[in-house]
């Protein structure tokens, strides 16, 4: 992965920047919301995530992933901001590396039988999860990012991306899981 | 492939991850085993109800829009305002020399607006930044006091390279470096330790029309300096004593020359 400096012009460059940027707006907004947890704080994000994409982006090379490169901005900003820096201090991000998915019985009719749970159960359930685990899903999810662009996103190996989706959606299963079986 | 196929298999399988040998792979396996088939069915289905329920915020019409006049270059359309067509030409003109003095005020109250906007973003960008580099919780990407180790690092993860000053000033080291991002630009951000303080370096290559820079100031108590050495910007950024800190500088600075 490389961001290339274009030599020339110096000043920061708005041509392209607004057809390039702008359709990406809504999604930046709704996972800016969902990793902020406060609508205000959300738009702080994304505003200063415009702000930082327009002023680099004389440095960003015209071809490559704009959509990943203006997450990740988002992303390093999020990780900066107070907000970032607070739930990186009470959330251990790998605080679900030892779960182990292969518990799971794939062959019962809860398991196969999750999709049907309506959206707030399903928002609810996301909502428990840690940061690390919450961002994969929103981006291969939501997004519907490829493995290869998380991994520029999250800045980490694709191997790690793979591992995590996985991870991700087990925790998700088992937390859906444990709500239903509560209700009962 | 006659073991069952593991959780990240059957999670790329639904992610269309996989390549096409090991589609084909899975494919086969899934038509004889019933309990990875559920997998694989349950899977794509959660995937399915996370896409549905994840797309859940939407922007205002108002923020849309401040957002859309950001993406212009931070520029704001002036209205016009009406004339009527019978106005003499002596009031036209005076009404212009206003206005032109106007909008020249205008301007420049705006730019000035907009640097300062600029400054602020930039100084609490450094901020948190070093901040952040300082928490327990987040261990820097290279550890380490030798320069030989530190600067070779970031061959080919930043587009520029720099000097670091064989010898520092008596109580300073250097504790190791980030690659990170300063206003949306890849930076090196170098830690060293000054006595009982931490101060962070951040090296960027500066904008090519922009002039060197030299400046000082405070923000929240911290220390911040900004100054250019040939191609690169640096920025700096502590809470040690304005001497500890400059002295380290010096020797930073004079390092891009030597």
């Amino acid at each position: 992965m490389h961001w290339k400096r274009v030599t020339g012009g110096g000043t920061p460059q708005a041509d392209g920047f607004e057809e390039l940027a702008l359709p990406l707006f809504p999604s930046l907004y709704n996972v800016a919301c969902w990793l902020t947890r406060s609508q205000n704080d959300a738009e702080d994000l994304v505003q200063e995530t415009f702000f930082k994409a327009l002023r680099g982006f004389a440095g960003f090379e015209q071809g490559t992933n704009f959509k990943a490169w203006i997450f990740r901005i988002l992303r390093n900003t999020y990780l900066t901001s107070k907000s970032g820096l607070a739930a990186k201090n009470t959330i251990s991000l790998d605080e679900h590396e030892g779960y182990v998915e292969a518990t799971v019985d794939w062959d019962t009719p809860e398991s196969r039988m999750l999709a049907l749970s309506d959206q707030a159960e399903v928002r609810s359930a996301m909502e428990e999860l840690p940061q690390s685990l919450l961002e994969v899903l929103l981006l291969c999810d939501v997004e519907e990012m490829k493995y290869k662009e998380i991994a520029m996103v999250l800045d980490i190996p694709i191997g790690t991306v793979m591992s995590r989706v996985s991870r991700a959606r087990g925790v998700l299963r088992q937390v859906l899981l444990h709500g239903r079986e509560e209700r009962r | 492939m006659s073991e069952h196929l593991d959780a990240s298999l059957l999670n790329a399988l639904v992610s269309d991850e996989l390549s096409e040998q090991e589609r084909e792979e899975a494919r086969k396996h899934l038509a004889d085993c019933s309990s990875c088939t559920a997998g694989a069915l349950s899977s794509a289905m959660l995937k399915l109800a996370t896409a549905k329920a994840g797309a859940r915020y939407t922007p205002s019409p108002q923020f849309a829009e401040r957002i859309a006049r950001q993406s212009r270059g931070l520029q704001m359309v002036p209205a016009r305002s009406p004339r009527g067509a019978m106005v003499a030409w002596a009031t036209a003109a005076v009404l212009a020399i206003v206005a032109l003095t106007s909008l020249t005020l205008m301007q420049r109250a705006r730019k000035n607006e907009v640097a300062a906007v600029a400054t602020a973003a930039i100084a609490n960008e450094i901020l948190d930044q070093h901040v952040a580099a300082l928490s327990p919780d987040s261990p820097l990407d290279v550890i380490s006091t030798d320069r030989h180790t530190v600067k070779p690092w970031f061959q080919g993860r930043v587009p520029f390279s720099f000097n670091l000053p064989e010898a520092l000033p008596e109580g300073t080291s250097l504790e190791g470096a980030d690659m990170t991002y300063l206003h949306g630009r890849p930076a090196a951000q170098l830690i060293y330790r000054i006595g009982k303080h931490r101060a962070s370096l951040f090296v960027t290559l500066r904008e090519a029309a922009s002039e060197p820079s030299i400046s000082s100031s405070e923000h929240a108590g911290f220390h911040l300096r900004t100054f250019s050495a040939g191609p690169l910007e640096v920025q700096a950024v502590s809470d040690v004593n304005p001497a500890e800190l400059n002295a380290l500088l010096k020797v930073f600075k004079d390092a891009q020359s030597s």
